[in-house]
């Protein structure tokens, strides 16, 4: 319809929440930019009810402050995302609930194994995070998103916060979990199956 | 005959564009959209309509081609603008009550409404046409998601900034009320159309109370659970620890 530049030069006129609403928006690079903060308030919130889920068992014990740090960190994300949500007018992911029962158990469950387990769950899944969130810093830097640079320094530094738990969780004894390898790698593949779905619902 | 007048439609749309560069193009469209707006009332929305707005901009009868779609495009595009311009007038009213005297979620969406009849108002007689054509199953999608942002629109406006299932919940919400009132608003005879401002007034009413009793449902229900998992994780612990 508009050429990009005349676009930009329309929408830098036009106030706040007319750049946002879905009735005035540029549709294309709109719906690029919903998928990414979608995905990534489903996934913070999957992290929060994950680390909630090993805290219910570790309550108490000398683990606790460890996860206690990593879950403030994942709850300042998903306040983050909630913040750009509703300011960007993204559709949450209808699977919302889904994801919070689904998280919450998958800590709870892997708590219930052990700590090794704990951690290994914990390594698998930042893993994926970290490796999805490059994929969208990479994504960001491609023309047409010269003005998200704010929201690419965020993710850049969620990414190093993910990857620090991850670095956490091998510290704290993941690799010596039972079956490490084939547990990490069935929540490696629920982690990717989340993302999908959470994309696109 | 269509068929041919679509592919000239097509030819003046590229010609328009690359004479008088792309913003010209966009203003000849709104500008025919126009055209064949003052035509609905006297010919619906229809093929004919399109065809008789091309006659008074003075292009040729083919230009009807402007709109690939047809008849439905039409509406949509009609639908889109409406939209628009409700929008932004709720933001500009909303924003000078806002600082006078606060806002109250109802008013808002109960405003919002009213507001997008008023500017249906001229097209209210042949508005049952256009819900047709809007109802079609290979139009419904469309139809649905400039409704869904139009009310997406109104709550925004009004505050909300929830980002779980009461989105949805929401949405869905206000569009029933949305859609309702309208099947009201096309029979309704009374002056100015008043039974309609005051069924949208109760629905909305409605729709905010009863939001508000399940919101607090909701609440005592999550804290309930959390009591339970509490205790229940408790109970574990202590069961792990020998007692």
């Amino acid at each position: 319809m508009m050429s990009r530049r005349t676009f930009v030069r329309y929408m830098s006129s036009s106030p706040k929440w007319k750049q946002n609403s879905p009735l005035f928006a540029d549709k294309e690079s709109k719906a690029v930019l919903d998928k990414m903060i979608r995905v990534d308030h489903a996934g913070e919130l999957g992290a929060r009810q994950i680390y909630a889920g090993q805290l219910a068992i570790f309550r108490g014990t000398s683990l606790e402050p460890v996860i206690e740090e990593m879950a403030e960190q994942e709850k300042k994300h998903l306040n983050a995302f909630n913040r750009l949500i509703s300011e960007r007018r993204v559709r949450p992911t209808a699977m919302m609930p889904v994801w919070r029962v689904a998280g919450y158990a998958l800590g709870f469950g892997s708590a219930l194994v052990g700590k090794e387990a704990a951690m290994a769950c914990t390594v698998a899944v930042e893993e994926v995070i970290a490796e999805h969130y490059n994929d969208q810093i990479r994504q960001l830097h491609e023309k047409g998103f010269e003005k998200e640079e704010p929201l690419r320094e965020m993710i850049k530094k969620f990414r190093d916060e993910e990857l620090e738990h991850k670095d956490i969780g091998i510290e704290f004894d993941a690799e010596m979990a039972p079956m490490y390898k084939a547990m990490s790698q069935v929540i490696k593949a629920g982690c990717h199956a989340a993302i999908y779905i959470s994309e696109r619902v | 005959m269509s068929l041919i007048g679509l592919r000239t439609g097509r030819i003046i749309n590229s010609l328009s564009s690359s004479w008088r560069g792309l913003s010209t193009k966009v203003s000849i469209e709104d500008e025919f959209l126009t055209a064949a707006l003052k035509r609905v009332p006297e010919l619906g929305w229809t093929q004919a309509c399109l065809v008789q707005a091309a006659k008074d901009l003075n292009l040729s009868p083919a230009a009807h081609g402007l709109f690939p779609g047809g008849e439905v495009e039409l509406v949509h595009r009609f639908v889109k603008r409406s939209h628009q311009e409700t929008a932004s007038t709720l933001r500009k009213s909303t924003k000078k009550k806002d600082k006078e005297e606060g806002l109250r979620t109802e008013d808002v969406l109960a405003e919002g409404l009213k507001a997008r009849l008023k500017i249906l108002l001229p097209y209210r007689d042949r508005w049952h046409e256009a819900v047709a054509l809007q109802a079609f199953p290979q139009n419904a999608k469309e139809s649905l998601q400039h409704d869904l942002s139009f009310v997406d629109e109104i709550w925004n406006t009004a505050g909300d900034d929830s980002v779980d299932e009461a989105w949805y919940a929401k949405r869905v919400a206000l569009l029933t009320a949305m859609k309702s009132s309208e099947l009201t608003w096309i029979r309704d005879d009374t002056e100015e159309q008043i039974a309609t401002n005051e069924f949208i007034e109760r629905t909305i009413k409605s729709l905010v109370f009863g939001w508000k009793q399940i919101h607090d449902h909701l609440e005592s229900t999550k804290a309930m659970l959390l009591t339970i998992r509490s205790t229940a994780s408790s109970l574990l612990r202590s069961y792990q620890n020998g007692y």
